[in-house]
């Protein structure tokens, strides 16, 4: 899978291409930080340090 | 590919003998022939693919763990220091008395409950009305979780309040400068840990919680429990005594224990030691922090 947009999906030559994908890679990364780990966090059972869950 | 070919004829030279003369056919053969091109077999793009999926499941998890544990403490941490600003701003003194320069200056108070030893201690009027979500009802400074430890209070203990760094105050629990428990939960390990370090509250340690508005309430720590989740009796006015009627102030601070967990509950109980009214003398190991010097006389001038 990631040889295959690596290789066939990222136009241009190697460099560009890595340049890419380390682009991609960070862009996960904070869209992952920002807006999918705050809603999956819900269901986390290190934050509750409250009693009775009040 | 073309990258890799030229390798695969170095190594072919360096195995040849070491008469010069064979070397440059065997590296024109290498490259004429080409490497066989081979397809990749149906079963083993599947197994390769569940295999980078697997890897990116792991990867994903790690970071999960590095954001719960580590940028959620900058999201939370930068907002507590946001507050702390406002709170010391000069919206937040409004109600904070004109300071005589050259010393203490402490203010009239009204009070609210007098000590056994005869202490008397102010209300808690201003902290009262500072219930929503962007007021703060004061800040409580305790020296031993560090020089610069400073937790904003805010009224409530959702996550919508204590994930934004600093702790939250059980509503249906009482307020300083009343009879019964004032108390408060922080986050032990995510979101700036602010009560991270809680364990190390020794007895007779001091904590100190200064609302703009009323003053400063001292503190000292009398005792340390590990409670389950439900065994909400450590909220009681007096806890663990339903029936009792308080007869003095305590601070109640809860986290989540052990470490890493949240099997567990960590309680601190604190009892009600003295009161400094606006203006009056700071405590030594409190007045570098900012904005005490606004609502109390350190000395510095």
């Amino acid at each position: 899978m990631y040889a295959w947009i690596f290789n066939e999906v990222l136009p241009g030559p190697l460099w560009l291409r890595i340049i890419l994908a380390l682009l991609l890679v960070a862009a996960t990364v904070f869209v992952l930080m920002e807006f999918v780990f705050p809603v999956v966090s819900e269901y986390s059972p290190l934050n509750d340090s409250t009693l009775d869950g009040s | 590919m073309t990258v890799t070919a030229p390798r695969h004829a170095a190594t072919g030279q360096r195995g040849a003998p070491p008469s010069g003369p064979p070397a440059p056919p065997s590296r024109r053969d290498s490259r004429s022939g080409g490497r066989p091109r081979r397809r990749r077999s149906v079963a083993s793009t599947i197994i390769g693919g569940i295999g980078e999926l697997l890897i990116t499941l792991g990867v994903l998890g790690l970071l999960f763990v590095v954001w719960e544990l580590w940028w959620t403490g900058i999201e939370a941490d930068s907002e507590r220091q946001e507050t702390l600003e406002q709170f010391y701003s000069d919206d937040g003194l409004q109600a904070a008395p004109a300071r005589e320069t050259g010393g203490p200056d402490p203010a009239d108070f009204e009070v609210c409950m007098t000590l056994e030893d005869g202490t008397e201690i102010g209300c808690a009027d201003y902290m009262a009305e500072q219930t929503g979500w962007d007021d703060v009802m004061g800040v409580m400074y305790a020296p031993r979780l560090g020089e610069d430890w400073a937790a904003p209070i805010r009224h409530g203990v959702g996550r919508e309040q204590i994930d934004r760094g600093g702790v939250g105050h059980y509503p249906d629990t009482q307020l300083p400068g009343e009879l019964g428990n004032f108390a408060v939960a922080g986050h032990r390990n995510t979101y700036a840990s602010m009560l991270g370090n809680q364990d190390a509250l020794q007895t007779g340690d001091q904590i100190y919680v200064v609302s703009a508005g009323d003053g400063m309430f001292i503190y000292e720590v009398a005792e340390r429990r590990v409670v389950q989740p439900n065994e909400t009796d450590v909220l009681l006015p007096v806890p663990g005594e339903p029936d009792l009627e308080p007869e003095t102030g305590i601070l109640t601070l809860t986290t989540c224990h052990p470490m890493y967990s949240n099997a567990e509950r960590l309680i601190h109980h604190a009892e009600i030691v003295d009161f400094i009214p606006l203006g009056g003398e700071a405590p030594e190991d409190i007045a570098h922090h900012e904005g005490i010097d606004q609502l109390f006389y350190t000395g510095d001038e």
